[in-house]
Formats: C-alpha cells, sequence, structure tokens
C-alpha cells in the first residue's frame, strides 16, 4: 500500500478531558456494512464452549481483528475464527497470530486504543493469562472497556502442570481491574460474549470484562446451543455500545498510559474503583434488555435454585461452575431424604463480587456451605467474599468451607453428598475445621 | 524526498519542556524525528518505558509531545502517543498499524496514517527483544526506534545487552574482582537484519543528513524499519557538558557504533568508519572522555594522548580488538541483500 | 531546615512553602542572608554561602554543594570542620578520586567553612508562603490519559545553571547556514528564518524559558557564534541597598 502525501484538510475537532477528538476521521458505518451474517436465523446447533464463544464474537460487527495465541483448553477459540475466516473470500476479517499472550495483550492495548469503538476479543487460560498479566493490570485502569479477554479456565501454574480447568487463574487475577463473569453451560458462554461489550463499554463502566468457563468441562463438551441471527446481535449491541467519547489514537490528538506520581495514583484507583462498582447498577439493566429481545435470562449476579418464596433455607451452597449442575441434580432427593431444606448458588459475577446480593439471598439460611475450586492460602476466595458479604448480618449464618474440583479433578454426586453432610455438622451446632477437601466422596 | 533543511522549518510534534537531562540524546533524536514525521500523514508514536516516556508523559502535565500550540484544525497534525509496559512499544505500533490499514480497507479511514515505535535498548533488546524481533518478522509496516545508550537509564544506568564491554555501569561495577562488563554487546543489526527487517539503520543526529534522510527512508519503508540511534548519556556515561554530539560522531567513527544503513534488497553501507584502525580515531580517545571507562586510560600529560592504565592494558586491546571486530562485521554486513 | 542547591530552582518552586516558624534556610548563592531574607520573604534563619564561586575557585566546575554540605552542618551545628572535612574525604575515597582532586576538595570545604554568613530574619508576610490546599482529586480523566502540550509552563531553563546564560551573536553574519545547531539541540529552541544563501540563517535562541544549557549549540557550531556568559538575575533588593 503506498502512501501519498493528501492535501491537509481541515477537520472539526472538540476537547474532551482525555484529549482532543476528531469524530469526522472515522466513519464505522463502513465496518458494519462489510460485515459477512453467520446466521441469517435463530439457529440451534452443537458445540462446545470455545466454539460458543468463538461464534459470537465472529457475528459482531465490530469484532474485525482477533488476536491470538494457542494454550490448552482455550486454543478451539482461535482455530474456530480462523477456520471461518479462511472460508471468507474477500471478506476484511483478520486473525492475528501472536508470539506469545504477552504480545496479544499488549496487542489488544494498542488495538483498542487505536479504536475506541471496535471490539478487540482473545481467549486464554491459566499461565497464557499470567503471561498477560502485566498488561492486563494495565488494562484494568485504562477505560479501554473494548478488550473483551475470555479466559477458559484451567488451573494455573505449571509446577506441576495441569491442563484441566479450575477457576485459580480467573481469581488469581481479581484485582487486574477486568469485570469477571462466570458461565456455566454453552448457552450461557455465548450470551455473556454477547453482553459483555455491552457492559464494558459503557460510559459509566468503560472497563474491559472477562468472561470466564470451565476449561475440559466446559469448554471441550458439546451441547445444544441456540445462536442468535446476526442483525439481533447487532440490534441489542448497538442499543447499548454508544460511540466512545473520549479518543482513541486514530481519531484523537491525545497521549495514553502517562506516568503519574503518588499524589494522582490514588486517585486513579479509586475513581477505577467506583467504575468497577457502577457494574452493579448496569449489568441488571443489560440482562433485562436481553431478556426481553430474546426471551431467555441475561447476565446475572448468580443463579439460584432451591430457595422458594421466603428465601429461606437450612443449608445453602455457593459454588460456580458447571460442577454445580451435579449438585442441582442431587439436591430434591437430597432435601428429601434429610428433611432439610437445601438451596444453592452458582456465582456468575464474580468481580466486582455482589456481596449485597449475596448478602440478601443467604441472609435467611441457617449454614452456608461454600464449595472453592481453586487453591487458596486460607479458606478459600469465594469463602472470604461470601463470609464478607454475610458479616453484616445481626446474626449471620454459620460459613462451612470446602474444596473441591481442584485441577479439574470430577465433583461427583457422592462427593457432592459428602459435602453437604459435613455441612450439617454446622447444623448441628458442632466445631467445623476451618477448611476440607474432598474427593471421589470421601474427605481427605 | 525533501531537502535536509527544509525539514528543519516543519513543526516538530517533539517540542521544548521535558525533563530529560540537559543534553540528552534521545531529545535532540525525537525533536528530529518530529519534524520529519510533520509531513502531511496524521502520526501515532508508541513509546516503551523509558527515560524519554517518564519525562515526558507525565500527569497532569503531558509535556513536549504535541504539534503546535493547540489541538490543531489540520488532522493530518494532530498526533497521538501512547505507552503501555517496558517492551510493549512494538507491538503497540504493530496494532496501531494493522488497525488503521484494516480501516483504511474498510473505507471507514479516509488516509493512511505513519506509525513511529520509540523504545531505550532495555525495552527493545533487552526484555523486549521478543516483541522487537517478531514486530520484524512479521513485517509490520512501522518504524522502529530504538535509543541505545547502552544502559537501563531511566532506573539508575544498569547494564544492558548494548552496553560495550568494559563500561562500568551500576550493576557492571568495576572492582577488585571485575573490570565492569564483562560481556560483549548482542549482534542487534544482524538479528533485525536476519529477522526480515526491510531497512536497518544505525545513525545518530551528529551525522544530521543523514539521520533524516534516513527517517524519511523509514518512514517510507513498506515493511519494518528499525533506526537504532546511539545516544550518549550524559548521566550514564558521565561526561562533561556539551559532549553528547560530540561523543555520538566519535563512537561512531572509532568504530563502538559505527553509522550505517541497510535495505533490504539493495545492501547498504557503513559510512564515516574506515576499516582500517588506523584510519579511525584511536578508541581510547572516545574512552578517555566517559567516566564510565575512567578505570581503563588516563591522560598522558606530555602527549595529550588517552593511554591504558597501567594494570589494564590488555583490558583495553580487548576493546579495541572488539571494536576492529565490530567494524568489520558490519561490512560484511552490508553486503547482505 | 530548607536547603536551595541552586537558585534557578527557586523561579519556579517556592522553596520556603511548609517551613514552620523558627525554622532555618540554607542558600547556595552570592547574595547576603539580608538580601535573600527580603527577596525570597523568609522568616527565620538564613545561612548563606557562595558555593559556586568556591566550586569554580578550587574544583573548577560551578557547582555548590561541597559548601553546601558545609553550611547545613553548620545550621544544624555540633560537627568541626575538620570532622566534617575528613568524613567527606573518606566517602570520596571509596570512589576512587584522585589525590589531587581531594587536595582540592578540602580546600573548598575549608573556604566554605570561612564564607558563611547568617543572620536571623522576619521577612514573611501573612500572605506568602501559602500552603497548597487539597480539594479532593476532582474529576481525573479515566486512565490518566491526557490531552497533549498541557505544559508550555515547565520552565526548563531553570535547569540552567543560575549564574550562567546562552548567548547567540553573529554581528558578522558569519552564519553559514550549516543547521547543525538546528539539528542538534534537545530542546528545538534554535530561532531561524530560511535565507536564499544558505538555505537557514540563525538568528537567535529562546534562552529564557527552555534552554537548559547543556552546551551541544556551543560545541557543534563551526562558526562559534554561540557562548555561555554570565548572568545575574537582577534582585530589586540590591538595586535597592
Amino acid at each position: 500500500m503506498k502512501e501519498s502525501i493528501v492535501p491537509a484538510a481541515p477537520m472539526a475537532h472538540h476537547t474532551t478531558p482525555s484529549g482532543e477528538i476528531y469524530p469526522g476521521a472515522l466513519n464505522l458505518e463502513k465496518v458494519r456494512e462489510a460485515h459477512r451474517v453467520l446466521h441469517q436465523t435463530r439457529d440451534t446447533i452443537t458445540a462446545d464452549g470455545n466454539t460458543a464463544a468463538a461464534i459470537a464474537t465472529l457475528q459482531m460487527w465490530r469484532c474485525i481483528l482477533f488476536a491470538g495465541f494457542p494454550i490448552t483448553p482455550s486454543t478451539k477459540y482461535i482455530e474456530t475464527v480462523a477456520a471461518h475466516i479462511s472460508q471468507q473470500v474477500g471478506g476484511k476479517k483478520r486473525v492475528k497470530l501472536m508470539e506469545a499472550e504477552h504480545a496479544v495483550a499488549d496487542y489488544l492495548v494498542g488495538a483498542a486504543a487505536a479504536c475506541r469503538d471496535l471490539i478487540f476479543p482473545t481467549a486464554t487460560s491459566s499461565v497464557g493469562l499470567d503471561h498477560m498479566t502485566e498488561t492486563t493490570r494495565s488494562l484494568g485502569a485504562s477505560g479501554l472497556g473494548n478488550v473483551l479477554l475470555i479466559d477458559v479456565y484451567r488451573a494455573t501454574a505449571n509446577f506441576p502442570l495441569c491442563i484441566e480447568g479450575d477457576p485459580s487463574d480467573t481469581l488469581a487475577h481479581r484485582d487486574d481491574g477486568f469485570i469477571q463473569i462466570a458461565c456455566r453451560g454453552k448457552q450461557q458462554i455465548y450470551d455473556t460474549v454477547v453482553q459483555s461489550p455491552c457492559l464494558g463499554m459503557h460510559h459509566d463502566v468503560m472497563t474491559p470484562v472477562m468472561p470466564g468457563y470451565y476449561g475440559i468441562k466446559d469448554s471441550h463438551r458439546n451441547a445444544r446451543l441456540t445462536v442468535e441471527p446476526d442483525k439481533e446481535i447487532h440490534a441489542f449491541q448497538d442499543r447499548w455500545i454508544k460511540p466512545c467519547p473520549f479518543p482513541g489514537l486514530v481519531n484523537g490528538d491525545t497521549a495514553f498510559g502517562n506516568c503519574v506520581t503518588s499524589r494522582h495514583f490514588q486517585g486513579f484507583k479509586v475513581s477505577q474503583k467506583r467504575r468497577m462498582d457502577r457494574v452493579l447498577d448496569v449489568l441488571p439493566q443489560i440482562s433485562a434488555d436481553f431478556e426481553r429481545q430474546f426471551g431467555r435470562p441475561g447476565l446475572a449476579f448468580f443463579d439460584a435454585v432451591g430457595f422458594g418464596d421466603d428465601g429461606a433455607a437450612d443449608l445453602a451452597v455457593v459454588s460456580l461452575g458447571p460442577d454445580f449442575g451435579t449438585f442441582e441434580s442431587v439436591r430434591e432427593e437430597y432435601a428429601r431424604r434429610s428433611g432439610l431444606k437445601v438451596a444453592g448458588i452458582a456465582m456468575r459475577l464474580l468481580t466486582p463480587f455482589p456481596r449485597d446480593a449475596v448478602r440478601k439471598r443467604l441472609e435467611r439460611a441457617k449454614a452456608v456451605l461454600v464449595v472453592n475450586q481453586a487453591h487458596h492460602q486460607g479458606r478459600g476466595h469465594l469463602t472470604l467474599d461470601v463470609a464478607d458479604a454475610l458479616a453484616d448480618l445481626a446474626t449471620p449464618p454459620r460459613i462451612v468451607s470446602v474444596f473441591a474440583g481442584i485441577g479439574g479433578a470430577d465433583v461427583s454426586e457422592i462427593t457432592w453428598e459428602q459435602m453437604l453432610d459435613h455441612g450439617r455438622g454446622a447444623l448441628e451446632g458442632r466445631a467445623m475445621p476451618p477448611w476440607a477437601v474432598f474427593h471421589e466422596g470421601r474427605q481427605l | 524526498m525533501s531537502g535536509y533543511k527544509e525539514i528543519a522549518l516543519r513543526d516538530s510534534c517533539f517540542r521544548p519542556g521535558s525533563t530529560l537531562c540537559p543534553g540528552c540524546m534521545e531529545s535532540i533524536a525525537l525533536q528530529n524525528v518530529g519534524r520529519v514525521s510533520d509531513n502531511g500523514l496524521k502520526t501515532i508514536f508508541t513509546i516503551g518505558t523509558s527515560c524519554a516516556e517518564v519525562s515526558s508523559l507525565a500527569f497532569p502535565n503531558v509535556v513536549a509531545w504535541g504539534r503546535g500550540e493547540g489541538s490543531p484544525d489540520d488532522y493530518a497534525k494532530s498526533f497521538s502517543i501512547i505507552h503501555n509496559v517496558f517492551e510493549s512499544a512494538p507491538t503497540l505500533a504493530e496494532a496501531a498499524r494493522d488497525v488503521s490499514d484494516m480501516l483504511l480497507d474498510h473505507g471507514a479511514l479516509d488516509r493512511p496514517i505513519q506509525v513511529i515505535g520509540a523504545s531505550g535498548d532495555g525495552g527493545a533488546l533487552s526484555i523486549g527483544l521478543r516483541s522487537l524481533l517478531h514486530t520484524i518478522y512479521r513485517q509490520s509496516r512501522i518504524t522502529m526506534i530504538v535509543l541505545v545508550n547502552e544502559i537501563f537509564a531511566n532506573t539508575g544506568f544498569q547494564y544492558s545487552p548494548a552496553t560495550t564491554p568494559f563500561a562500568e555501569t551500576s550493576t557492571t561495577p568495576v572492582g577488585a574482582a571485575q573490570s565492569g562488563n564483562p560481556r560483549l554487546p548482542l549482534d542487534y543489526i544482524h538479528l533485525a537484519i536476519a529477522a526480515g527487517a526491510g531497512m536497518v539503520a544505525q545513525v545518530s543526529p551528529a551525522h544530521g543528513k543523514l539521520f533524516v534522510k534516513t527517517i524519511e527512508k523509514a518512514l517510507a519503508c513498506p515493511t519494518t524499519a528499525v533506526v537504532f540511534v546511539p545516544a550518549p548519556c550524559i548521566s550514564g556515561w558521565k561526561f562533561d557538558d556539551g559532549e553528547t554530539v560530540h561523543l555520538a560522531e566519535l563512537g561512531a567513527q572509532c568504530g563502538t557504533y559505527p553509522a550505517f544503513i541497510w535495505e533490504q534488497g539493495k545492501g547498504g553501507s557503513v559510512k564515516d568508519c574506515a576499516m582500517e584502525a588506523a584510519e579511525r580515531p584511536a578508541v581510547e580517545e572516545f574512552l578517555g572522555l566517559q567516566r564510565r571507562f575512567h578505570h581503563l586510560v588516563q591522560k598522558d600529560p606530555e602527549s595529550g594522548k588517552f593511554t591504558a592504565r597501567a594494570g589494564r592494558e590488555a583490558d583495553v586491546e580487548r576493546l579495541k580488538a572488539w571494536t576492529q571486530s565490530n567494524v568489520e562485521r558490519l561490512y560484511r554486513l552490508a553486503e547482505l541483500r | 531546615m530548607a536547603v536551595l542547591m541552586d537558585e534557578g530552582a527557586a523561579r519556579s518552586v517556592d522553596f520556603a512553602q511548609g517551613v514552620p516558624p523558627g525554622g532555618t534556610f540554607v542558600l547556595n548563592t552570592r547574595h547576603t542572608p539580608d538580601e535573600c531574607a527580603r527577596h525570597y520573604h523568609l522568616t527565620g534563619r538564613v545561612v548563606t554561602v557562595p558555593g559556586d564561586d568556591i566550586g569554580t575557585k578550587y574544583l573548577k566546575h560551578a557547582i555548590g554543594n561541597v559548601s553546601l554540605y558545609i553550611a547545613a552542618a553548620r545550621a544544624i551545628g555540633g560537627f568541626g570542620i575538620e570532622q566534617l572535612a575528613d568524613s567527606f574525604l573518606e566517602t570520596l575515597k571509596k570512589r576512587r578520586i584522585p589525590a589531587t582532586i581531594l587536595e582540592r576538595n578540602r580546600a573548598a570545604l575549608l573556604a566554605s567553612a570561612e564564607s558563611i554568613r547568617e543572620g536571623t530574619f522576619d521577612e514573611a508576610g501573612p500572605d506568602d508562603h501559602p500552603l497548597a490546599e487539597w480539594a479532593g482529586y476532582g474529576d481525573l480523566p479515566i486512565g490518566a490519559q491526557t490531552p497533549l502540550r498541557l505544559s508550555q509552563s515547565n520552565r526548563t531553563s531553570d535547569y540552567a545553571p543560575s549564574g550562567f546564560r546562552l548567548r547567540f551573536e553573529d554581528p558578522a553574519t558569519a552564519c553559514t547556514g550549516c543547521a547543525h545547531c538546528i539539528t542538534n539541540c534537545p530542546e528545538g529552541i534554535i530561532r531561524f528564518v530560511p535565507d536564499a544563501e544558505r538555505g537557514l540563517l540563525v538568528t537567535g535562541v529562546d534562552v529564557s524559558t527552555f534552554c537548559k544549557l547543556c552546551g551541544e549549540c556551543i560545541a557543534v557550531c563551526p562558526e562559534h557564534l554561540f557562548k555561555e556568559v554570565p548572568f545575574e538575575d537582577r534582585w530589586e533588593e540590591v538595586l535597592a541597598s
């Protein structure tokens, strides 16, 4: 492509607190027009988790550039994207294969800053996400809500090496500044990816999103998935995603990534924190709109089961991920056999942790059994979050903390029953250990 | 191509007011790059963590960057700069290049944009070697400027893979058991060529016309152009006021960082640096002006020339041998197509 | 105690801000304590030493840090000059500074002890040296992204050693238009005009705002049209007395 020196031409511009913006520099309608439709109508397909995420991003007109690097169990995301794009003769979407996850993250920063109205997605896992850390922590504060970083959960650390799924990678990145949303099942994965940029790019939020789902248990298992027509997804997203009020590199006269002294740093972190808090107000609005348009639930703070109208329970479980489905399948039978009211929540919004909503949901439980599925130096990431959420209650439920499913270990029906039995100890007034580990029906 | 002096009449996007040290070569280089890039194309600049970055992109007062007195009505004179993490300048530049080209291809943008990345030798050759070489390998159409002051200057002048042998740095100090840097420097020019760059140059504004023309060529390069800028650092190399440009010229002429320009398909040349040591200024004259080589040479009161200190003759000979091999290697690299 | 190493800094920074009543000011300056107190509106003990001149005389460089060390020690009190000199020279010895230079330093240290002047003054008015009130962060731009060229108030000429200034003089129009100075000025503040003969003709330098007196133009000009000249900020307080 030969560069020509084009004649100078005046262009309208206006001042924002973050620099000057030249709105006329870009006409993104051209990008929307160039989008090639994947699905003309609502279809039902069979897909695994990575495919579900990939299709959702391929259907977005704002996703034209897909940077990636392979790591198990997220690799099929970029493979699916690459397969689609390789078939689009004359198409304008591109795959960008980078040399390392850190390069992918830096590339996303450059791309997202270059054009703040397009969405730049990728998928990674475990040590791949860790390799990005220096940049993810920078992204968290940057205001670049148009970065979509899908984390396919895999036990983090290479020593020993485990390629199977647990949320330790996402939980290790709790304070990077990303909004973190957990999914279970292909439909939630697809729907969450569609809604996430609406949340991240909302003008009150402007924070990148990290949707996540279990490696292997969700990424590699197939199920039926309802995919929406491209034009419906566009209509939904276009209602929420408005032109960024601040300049990007292409349409701006601006500086990103400045160096601040201690005098100001705290102020930026406070402002970042406040924008994160706004998620708690904005997410339900997006979710309600999604449900109105597509006829099924949208994003949620958590999925809840078994609470009934009065919200009371003897034993309430808190966990996340597909293993919660196993709990759901044993719950009624267990409740009947034990004569206890057993309920549970599977977390969806992890960061910011919706402590008020969790408190309200659990305040009428007598005991809470938190099932942590990631290594933690103490009682468990989730346990600490739940304990904090319940701390202000006059008579908080007793919290029993267990670990299961670390490194993707199977959390079988027998294991669930053992954990519920263990949790009953709190109802019987027994002294409980700070934490316990369960596997294959046994306490370790 | 514009005349060298005509370029001086342009508006630089890098203006006074930075907190860089008086006489900093990074500042001199960026002044010139800023002027050359005022060529009718909007510029996006990416910068790695470095002296140049922390001395200019400060909050709330961003200093030095910005063309003109206020945001210009002419879009081509507007300017953006981004800093992310230490090693990310090449990758950020590649992303800005890809996005702007894709927008152009879609018809969403009606004019091309030029992209320039800048890093120090720390950000491009040490922690950043991965990002630099892969951006070159992917033939990203950017100009990458590597400001080589042979140290991590911003953090207090530590050793870098570009450090001249025997130089004293804060992590390769001179002591009873060690004579400064014990390593030979990385052959970064060869690496850039091997990775597939469209153009590789080593030149500083001490060779003013050559520097300006090199930057112009780099901006027109269809793939990656890498310009290594020898950047004598007054605070890190420890020399007297007003010696920056002189040392940039002397170091190039004596062989520690010869001026060099190479284009893929055409080959290249070594400039202003003879193959024969006898035809070049003595290396000792270069060393003597810098306190980082204070342990190696001293001024002979009679001749007025710098000679090896007692007990350091072998080190000085080894340094001179390396300098000779450095020059010969660049002459050989010039022959690659 | 507030120590002012270089009076150039005092042009952009109120070094007396935050010094409580009864504080001490130690200044590297040729001016007398009385002139300083009136010029800078100081209340408290003012100790001065002409460090740059002592540096020039004994150390061949206009650096006042050696003298200021002695002056600060004197302001604190309880140190003997021999003790101070010995300790200082010990530190220099560790950096393998040669013996001749150590001797010059000793001479400078001793001369400094003889050149200190001091007094106690009350020249600060109620509106002087107000502590900046912190009114909160306000609306910070997200991610510290900012407009460009915000600071034209960053007067980097305050970096130049005080007592000197750059001067460009070309009475005979000797400038050949080689443009070495333009190319090699780190701040880009050489002024020039297009010229039929030379291409570019240098007309001056913007010394008052951004010149850090790095000396590159002095070194690169083949016609030697730039030089460093002594420069003194004329204080009303000195002219009046």
